[in-house]
């Protein structure tokens, strides 16, 4: 930039364009094209999801039609939903799966993550590769890269199985044990893709905390265990918190693993959503669904904020 | 009240014209050739130290001289090399922090942020055996101590930092220990406060008769605070004395410019004996000194003397010893005194200090810049140091 | 603290074995002979060779590669000025409903994003026309608003991270605030413009639920390939493709991490 770009009080009147632009025209771009894109291909399909949710299936196309007068919407969608022992069956499928698979993230990845804070600070960022690099590599090989294991034949089953045997009698002793198509695979799978997203939040977390307070609750008395619970834990809850929302909401509305390992009498929510719409072709129940599912997790989510802002009060940081 | 209140008669300590140690009391704190080594580094190097049941006594010296790293090793934190420490008699080497009867002051007062105040004073007499009645009497009594007693609900980013500092001490003195450490117990807060502070702490540590053990870099906090001072340098101690002893009898050079401000100059002893002489050639001349110290002719030493012990006027008095002269290159006006410094003819620096008595504007040796001035001092005021 | 470290560590390398031994499994079958997915027949190249011969997989691969560029491009444009307008604008009318709106998708079940958008399409190409038919363009279109989010999060923790007073300081030495956006604050977090990129890369390479939706007949990226194939079961010649993916993946990775730690090593702060 030369010195003559500089704008000065004395610019000719022909470039007032440019001087707005510098000023305060840039700022109406920077909102304005990203506002409107969201608004065309984010806001929009929601609205048309909503619309459609009280609407009518009919042999038609697109094969949805509204009431042909007042009030024009119809919430029999809702009620078909309500009264479908499936859907419901398959809601609570998806929060149970959901909520074991947290728990399970937030015990497995609880002492990795303390493990790799504790680490020594050169080995502590090769850990942090080596757990996110996963995250980097195809979600859908990795899930993939299970079916593989899971099958009769496959080395880690005849390990799992040859481990089970130890404690049957003889005689009951199992060729293979049925771990593909089975909700327990959906939860392991599900546990493997989502554990980087349960300890990266904790090892954010963890990292952080004041170590000398743990030699504070020490030297007043408290054996190592003890410290972790009066100190460690509650201190890290943001970022159990943090983690157990990205485990938990992802989960719930997971499509590619239960597909792929999961079986077809106990659906989670995700595959009911996909073959109303295109199985069933049945779009107002497809729309619904998926409101109720967002209605739920947005209310989950608000739940969750509400604690976090809660916990980081009584800590004195800013929320 | 449960607090074991004790009126502890401060140690006073006369000006002695020859320190003679005192009378060897038992030791209640002992740490027995401590060394301590990071890897090649060597933190702390053979440390010995008696401290004594009730005293405060004040670790001192710049940042990695293992004052630190001594005092994490008192509370458990850190295990020694070699070398033992014993509390009242018993071995703790090798007890782990949260079975030692010692508790720490942090540095960063280290307050856990999730509890109050209450909960935090507290937090250490969970593993006590006291009934609930008790264990409250006792928090009460810590805050009254700490003039907090109105504060016990707030949660620690809810009071300022000199309150914060108070709840620390009352959480570390709750279990009451028998030594408390303290790191920089008034590293973090500001001038004022800091002397405000100082008294109250020592106010605290005679009321309740604990033995205090001050890990400071700071010369004055640890000159008014202690009842003996261990000055540390490059791990080792270098001397370990009252106040007063250290200021006025210091072993080294490096202590002797550590503490205060002092005139440090190479000489060698001319004349030994009663009237013992040494050739200073920054001085320009041979000073009279009078020393204890069995000196041999001919011996390279360090002369020290101490600004405020030199006598500063345009000509000095009649028959003043050992008179230098040069011309005052600063003056530093401090209020209660003036800081002079001064070229002599050699070249070197020597400072002099006066202390302004009379209530005046401007200063008894005028501003004129280069004044010309006589300086001298008693053979009494000189420290000789071996080199 | 010496205390308890036995059992992290341990934890530590279970985890990693967790994480690490189902892909080193699948890797290790790519190179079996039997055409039976898991029981090992001996070492062959075999299915790495009719990989290559794959037309319909080299295509795919194609169709994924440009879509993932161009969304990804998209993505970074977009997401950047977002997290512009959320870190440095202050409190502006409809902040809340921006910042909701803008990452909603972090938590948005892929599934209801790809119905939504198809629904959308479907009844635009009704109404207005557009588009006339599924594929390339409406999968990026797909690809590059659901990735915006996580640009967006990447950038704005950049910038918030950023120390204002260069910003300050270069106002104070005569910029316009647009300027000091081009001169200063872009060339500041351009590290975080690439790691945006590179992630909605992943993302739309990744990505076959929302593809699945919002795409046409004859536009098949590759990860919907390799869902039609793994549907029918464990083959050898997808161990193989797998192999290849992850591995070039995560010595892309590995290598980006070594280079952005020698660039920090390299700077003076």
């Amino acid at each position: 930039m030369s010195v003559q770009d500089i704008p000065r009080p004395d610019l000719p009147r022909t470039r007032w364009l440019r001087r707005w632009f510098h000023a305060r025209g840039w700022k109406a771009l920077v909102l304005g094209v990203p506002s409107l894109w969201l608004a065309l291909l984010f806001l929009a399909p929601f609205a048309i999801v909503l619309a459609i949710s009280l609407g009518q299936a009919a042999p038609a196309s697109p094969p949805f039609r509204f009431l042909p007068q007042a009030p024009f919407t119809d919430l029999q969608s809702y009620r078909r939903l309500l009264g479908d022992g499936m859907v419901v069956q398959a809601f609570l499928t998806s929060v149970a799966n959901a909520a074991l698979t947290t728990l399970i993230c937030l015990l497995v990845g609880y002492p990795v993550a303390l493990g790799i804070a504790r680490a020594r600070p050169r080995r502590r960022s090769l850990l942090l590769v080596l757990i996110i690099l996963p995250f980097w590599t195809s979600f859908l090989l990795r899930v993939y890269a299970w079916m593989g294991l899971l099958g009769g034949s496959s080395w880690f089953n005849k390990l799992l199985t040859g481990l089970f045997n130890l404690f049957l009698p003889a005689d009951r002793a199992l060729f293979s044990l049925h771990l593909m198509n089975t909700n327990f695979a959906v939860v392991l799978v599900m546990v493997y893709s989502y554990l980087p997203f349960m300890i990266l939040p904790l090892f954010a977390t963890l990292e952080k905390l004041d170590l000398t307070l743990n030699e504070a609750a020490m030297d007043l008395g408290s054996r190592p265990f003890r410290v972790f619970r009066d100190v460690t834990l509650p201190l890290s809850l943001p970022g159990i918190l943090a983690g157990a929302t990205l485990v938990f909401i992802p989960a719930c509305g997971e499509l590619v693993i239960p597909s792929l390992v999961g079986n077809s009498y106990q659906p989670m929510i995700g595959r009911v959503i996909s073959d109303q719409f295109s199985v069933a072709r049945d779009w107002p129940m497809a729309a619904a669904i998926s409101v109720v599912l967002l209605a739920v997790l947005l209310g989950l989510m608000g739940l969750l904020s509400l604690l976090n802002r809660r916990i980081l009060r009584a800590e004195g940081e800013d929320a | 009240m449960t607090l074991p209140m004790q009126n502890k008669p401060r140690t006073a300590h006369p000006v002695q014209e020859n320190p003679e140690p005192e009378p060897a009391r038992e030791a209640f704190l002992k740490v027995e050739r401590v060394s301590k080594s990071f890897g090649p580094v060597q933190a702390v190097s053979d440390v010995s130290l008696d401290i004594r049941r009730g005293e405060l006594f004040s670790l001192l010296g710049g940042s990695g001289c293992g004052k630190t790293t001594l005092l994490r090793m008192l509370a458990g934190f850190e295990t020694p090399s070699a070398g033992r420490i014993y509390i009242d008699g018993r071995d703790v080497t090798d007890v782990p922090p949260y079975e030692r009867p010692v508790n720490m002051m942090f540095q960063s007062y280290a307050l856990f942020p999730h509890m109050s105040v209450e909960k935090n004073i507290a937090y250490g007499l969970k593993h006590e055996a006291m009934s609930r009645a008790q264990k409250d009497e006792r928090v009460r009594a810590m805050l009254d101590l700490v003039q907090l007693s109105d504060l016990g609900r707030r949660k620690p980013h809810q009071i300022s930092g000199g309150q914060k500092q108070r709840v620390a001490l009352a959480r570390a003195l709750a279990r009451m220990p028998k030594v408390l450490l303290l790191d920089e117990p008034l590293g973090a807060l500001d001038k004022k406060l800091r002397e405000q502070t100082q008294f109250e702490l020592s106010n605290i540590q005679q009321r309740t008769g604990i033995t205090f053990v001050v890990v400071t870099h700071d010369q004055d906090e640890a000159m008014t605070l202690s009842d003996r001072i261990a000055v540390m340098r490059g791990g080792a101690v270098q001397q370990i004395g009252t106040p007063n002893e250290v200021y006025e009898y210091p072993s080294s050079g490096f202590v002797a410019d550590f503490i205060g401000s002092i005139n440090l100059y190479d000489g060698s002893v001319v004349k030994s004996g009663a009237a013992t002489r040494v050739r200073v050639p920054a001085l320009g001349r041979e000073v009279t000194v009078a020393s204890d110290k069995a000196l041999e002719t001919g011996q390279p030493v360090q002369v020290a003397i101490r600004p405020e012990k030199i006598s500063i006027a345009a000509r000095a008095a009649p028959g003043a010893e050992n008179v230098v002269t040069g011309r005052i290159a600063n003056r530093g006006y401090f209020g209660k005194d003036t800081l002079y410094r001064v070229r002599l003819e050699s070249g070197e620096i020597l400072l002099a200090s006066n202390v302004n008595v009379a209530r005046a504007l401007g200063s008894p040796l005028s501003r004129e810049s280069e004044m010309q001035v006589e300086l001298s001092f008693a053979p009494q005021a000189v420290v000789v140091l071996p080199r | 603290m010496k205390l308890g470290n036995g059992f992290l560590r341990i934890s530590v390398l279970c985890g990693l074995l967790f994480l690490y031994l189902p892909i080193l499994s699948m890797i290790v079958f790519s190179f079996n002979r039997s055409s039976l997915g898991n029981i090992w027949a001996g070492f062959s190249l075999k299915w790495y060779a009719r990989l290559f011969a794959n037309d319909e997989v080299i295509a795919a691969l194609g169709l994924s590669l440009r879509i993932a560029f161009l969304s990804a491009t998209l993505a970074t444009v977009l997401g950047t000025l977002a997290a512009l307008a959320l870190a440095r604008f202050g409190a502006f009318r409809g902040r809340a409903v921006f910042s909701g709106t803008v990452l909603a998708p972090l938590v948005l079940p892929e599934v209801i994003a790809g119905i939504a958008l198809l629904m959308l399409f479907i009844l635009m190409a009704r109404w207005i026309g557009w588009p006339t038919q599924r594929g390339f363009l409406t999968v990026t279109l797909a690809h590059a608003t659901y990735s915006m989010a996580f640009v967006t999060t990447v950038i704005r923790a950049r910038l918030v991270a950023m120390d204002i007073s260069v910003e300050e300081a270069a106002m104070d030495l005569g910029s316009t605030p647009w300027q000091v956006l081009r001169d200063i604050t872009l060339p500041v977090i351009a590290p975080s413009l690439l790691a945006g990129w590179l992630l909605a890369f992943t993302l739309s390479l990744d990505d076959v639920v929302i593809a699945n939706f919002t795409t046409g007949p004859g536009a098949t990226t590759l990860p919907m390939v390799i869902w039609s194939k793994v549907k029918m079961g464990i083959t050898p010649d997808i161990n193989a493709l797998a192999s290849l993916i992850i591995v070039s993946v995560a010595l892309l990775v590995l290598a980006g991490t070594l280079m952005m730690g020698f660039a920090r090593r390299g700077s003076p702060d």
